[in-house]
């Protein structure tokens, strides 16, 4: 079942594009990423979701219910952490908290444990104005805002910017444990290391289009990265049409060719044998060779 | 009601620093009473405006002389610079309202709580008017206290106090369209910054409109109808005193109200968070 479905949301600004016909979903309990270099339009795509910003084309829906006539009943149960956390600077972290848990309808005092959890983990201290943190701080009390009233998605927008190594790890563990409980968490990163290592899926999205969908459980990650160099360029033209299996053809150098392989090996064998290459490397494909392949160059799957 | 509760949280500020400037102010104004009301200066300050024309004593509010011996007309006198205040301060609280957390950014928060846009609206417009109102309590509070302090043998103090109070609640009332037509600029303006230069502009420029009708009604056939366009002619100190409220400016006045909130909510339920 999807927790999120968008079906072809569409946003301009004036003439800028934020995006283009995005469609995506994200299953019920998935851990999903959302990849895509600057300006891309994954900040559009959440704003939207979370009905901050309102589509020019397309719909969309959380928990089955459409995020602009049911916006507000869609947030009861949704957590957010914003890219540029700005909050009301002489507030107290621990009355940003409760604020937060009241217009969830919850009492605070119920929340207690929660919240000395949140704050050992993350390292908050509730005492103090929000305008006397620094970005790491402010960026870890978006966080805990966004968990303290339990909720059953939690959609994130590049939540470890400005975290250290330590808090980012502290964050997905505890990521990677409500999801065990059904939590469904979206996340968008630049850092690809942790989408690799905490999604079951990712969607790349460039200049406002979602250009692929990537299964990143172990099924997936037979996918090969080989890089050949040929003797010559005369024998580039061969490359690398005979494997059907081969995608996201690049150069990466003088007579230096990069391409994805998914399939099984004899036949990648047999083609690397009778083009009598220099020089190859076969490599499991990361989701930053993927990503490479996406943004660096042509696309040409 | 947790919109209200954080907008009064955010307003406190403000609105202690406008109160406790303004309560002295009233204060300090009705303490010349008794230099005024005593001896003659009132004849004095007859004598000596008779020279003035009468554009020039209209424009001072001085066009029915107020007999300054008693202290509810020297209050209305003076109440009409503290009422420019009074709007000035309503229509920057109007102005600030929405546009003043979308420049700080803020509202994302509250955009991503479980909460309708409409439900924002009004409990910010509400926080609003209950800041205004509060800090018109402080003024009434300031008049009263001024008045048991100042007040001569002859004032009588019962009819002194009504008088001041109707006055307060036609600073209210005046006060509350500038504040409804401020809520309705906060939906356009591109940046908080904006709101300080708009909100005096508007109570300045639509004041000086006012003094302008008054100046020149007997020269310029049909110029009175500009005072239409003067919130603050709608319950001047020194009329209400006089005449009590008009109803056409009291029906005015709300219909100006309903309009702006109308138009600002027909705006602010389409708005997208600025980026």
């Amino acid at each position: 079942m999807s927790v999120i479905s968008i079906n072809q949301l569409k946003k301009y600004y004036g003439k800028s594009r934020g995006v283009d016909c995005v469609t995506f979903d994200v299953e019920d309990g998935e851990i999903f990423g959302f990849i895509g270099p600057n300006g891309a339009g994954k900040s559009t795509a959440i704003k939207l979701l979370l009905s901050l910003l309102k589509p020019d084309e397309g719909s969309a829906s959380i928990f089955g219910l459409d995020i602009i006539k049911d916006s507000a009943k869609i947030k009861e149960d949704l957590g957010y952490v914003p890219g540029e956390v700005r909050y009301y600077p002489d507030m107290r972290v621990g009355q940003l908290l409760d604020t937060t848990l009241r217009f969830h309808h919850k009492n605070p005092s119920d929340y207690l444990a929660l919240q000395k959890e949140l704050c050992s983990i993350f390292d908050i201290d509730v005492s103090k104005k929000f305008e006397t943190l620094s970005l790491g701080n402010k960026k870890k009390v978006a966080i805990a805002q966004a968990l303290i009233h339990s909720p059953k998605l939690i959609i994130l927008d590049e939540p470890t910017n400005g975290l250290d190594p330590l808090i980012q790890k502290y964050l997905f563990d505890y990521l990677r444990k409500i999801n065990k409980f059904g939590t469904t968490i979206l996340f968008s990163s630049h850092n690809l290391a942790e989408v690799q290592a905490n999604c079951s899926r990712a969607a790349f999205i460039k200049e406002g289009r979602i250009i692929e969908m990537e299964d990143l459980t172990s099924n997936a990650k037979s996918e090969k990265v080989v890089t050949i160099i040929l003797q010559s360029a005369d024998s580039a033209f061969l490359l690398p049409a005979p494997l059907a299996q081969a995608s996201h053809l690049r150069v990466t150098g003088e007579n230096e060719y990069t391409f994805h392989y998914k399939g099984e090996p004899e036949p990648l064998l047999s083609f690397l044998t009778a083009l009598s290459p220099k020089d190859f490397v076969v490599e499991n494909a990361s989701l930053e060779s993927r990503f490479l392949s996406y943004y660096e160059g042509g696309h040409t799957k | 009601m947790n919109v209200l509760r954080l907008e009064l949280h955010n307003q406190r500020k403000g609105l202690l620093i406008w109160s406790s400037i303004m309560f002295v102010s009233v204060f300090l104004f009705m303490a010349f009473f008794p230099s005024m009301g005593a001896g003659n200066m009132g004849e004095l300050l007859t004598t000596e405006t008779a020279a003035f024309s009468s554009e020039m004593l209209a424009a001072f509010g001085l066009d029915n002389m107020p007999d300054f011996s008693k202290i509810q007309e020297f209050f209305a006198y003076e109440m009409q610079y503290i009422a420019l205040a009074g709007a000035i301060y309503a229509a920057l609280r109007g102005a600030t309202a929405l546009i003043g957390e979308e420049t700080s950014g803020t509202i994302e928060y509250l955009y991503a709580q479980p909460v309708r846009r409409s439900e924002i609206f009004f409990q910010k417009l509400l926080a609003s008017g209950i800041t205004f109102l509060s800090y018109s309590a402080a003024i009434t509070a300031a008049s009263l206290i001024s008045l048991l302090c100042f007040k001569t043998k002859d004032t009588d103090l019962s009819s002194a106090a009504a008088g001041m109070v109707k006055i307060m609640i036609g600073m209210f009332f005046s006060g509350m369209v500038f504040l409804c037509i401020g809520f309705f600029l906060s939906t356009i303006l591109k940046s908080s910054r904006q709101v300080a230069s708009t909100a005096n502009g508007l109570v300045f420029g639509t004041y000086i409109l006012g003094i302008f009708a008054n100046a020149f009604e007997k020269n310029i056939k049909g110029i009175k109808n500009l005072t239409y366009l003067s919130p603050l002619d709608y319950a001047m100190p020194a009329d209400i005193l006089r005449y009590g409220f008009q109803t056409k400016f009291v029906l005015l006045g709300f219909a100006v109200m309903v309009i702006s909130i109308a138009c600002a909510y027909s705006i602010y339920l389409k708005k997208d968070l600025k980026s």
